[in-house]
């Protein structure tokens, strides 16, 4: 059974399941890494709750369960982490 | 000095590039009932081997160009008006790993020289650049349940295979799950859900049940 909702999000690269009700979805835009959180509670409607930007190009990402962490190393080898679940609580949040 | 000519060939197109390996010439022909193909010649000019670009029956295609990367792996296939395909192939089958549907339309594509792995393309707004990396699509969550389940993107089509259950060699896979738009990535999540991250900006939530144990009954009929 497949439900797909078009989230409308710009240049999608890699897909995360967080949690049964959560996925993070890593986009690039204007040559920088961005984050949406996506709920999908409700599979045939899901929806983007929350996005994050890190200022520079991504290399690789990876994501924890616990204690929630997402990190991302770019291509100056940098790495920028940040709380998961904070980005529920704000948009455009910077990882810091 | 002319060394060979092939038979000709009906409604060959224009794109013609040279597999840097040597061994392969490709070009597109268009065929009856909104057909396109991606044809390969070997150096002496005979046909070796197509693949057909998707299409619908509404929307004919038109191939811009077509070029190999310095490795020789990856096939880039540029459809106007805005629409780069990446081709890779494995046992005798290609595969469309990876589909880009830009914004604008695309005004010049380059694979860089050095690194085989990396891709210009520039559209009528901005300038592209491409590092790409093969990935396995397996989940490795730690689990009795998990089935090893391993995904191949081919185009709108995703083939799954749990290996665990199952050991069907690729090209073919135990199923497979057709999608509205080509599959860009995939997750699998704690209890049998798969996400698949589409071309087109969606995101194709799919619920596997009732694959991970198989049933088996031996009836002894009386006589």
């Amino acid at each position: 059974m497949t439900k797909t909702t078009a989230l409308g999000l710009t240049m999608p690269l890699q897909v995360a399941v967080v949690s049964s009700t959560r996925v993070l979805v890593l986009m690039s835009q204007e040559g920088a890494a961005s984050v949406a959180l996506v709920d999908i509670s409700a599979p045939d409607d899901a929806k983007t709750v929350a996005t994050s930007k890190c200022p520079q190009p991504f290399l690789h990402w990876h994501y924890s369960h616990d204690p929630a962490r997402l990190l991302l190393e770019t291509a100056e080898g940098s790495f920028f982490t940040g709380n998961i679940y904070n980005i529920t609580r704000g948009s455009n949040r910077v990882f810091l | 000095m002319l060394q060979s000519t092939s038979e000709t060939v009906a409604m060959l197109e224009h794109p013609l590039h040279w597999r840097p390996s040597g061994n392969l010439i490709a070009s597109t022909q268009q065929l009856p009932n909104n057909r396109h193909d991606v044809v390969f010649f070997e150096r002496n000019g005979l046909r070796h081997g197509e693949f057909s670009l998707p299409s619908t029956a509404t929307t004919p295609i038109q191939v811009v160009d077509v070029a190999f990367n310095a490795a020789s792996n990856i096939l880039m296939v540029v459809l106007a008006p805005a629409t780069v395909q990446l081709w890779t192939t494995a046992n005798y089958h290609w595969y469309l790993k990876q589909q880009v549907d830009f914004d604008a339309p695309v005004s010049a594509f380059h694979w860089d020289a050095e690194v085989a792995t990396r891709l210009y393309v520039a559209t009528d707004n901005d300038l592209h650049t491409f590092n790409l990396a093969m990935h396995v699509l397996a989940n490795t969550a730690i689990s009795e349940a998990n089935p090893a389940t391993v995904s191949v993107i081919d185009g709108a089509t995703l083939l799954v295979t749990p290996f665990a259950l199952r050991n069907v060699p690729p090209p073919m896979s135990a199923y497979s799950i057709r999608t509205e738009a080509p599959v860009r990535h995939v997750a699998y999540g704690p209890t049998g859900l798969v996400a698949a991250l589409l071309s087109n900006g969606s995101l194709a939530l799919i619920e596997v049940q009732n694959i991970l144990y198989f049933n088996s009954y031996l009836f002894q009929l009386g006589l």
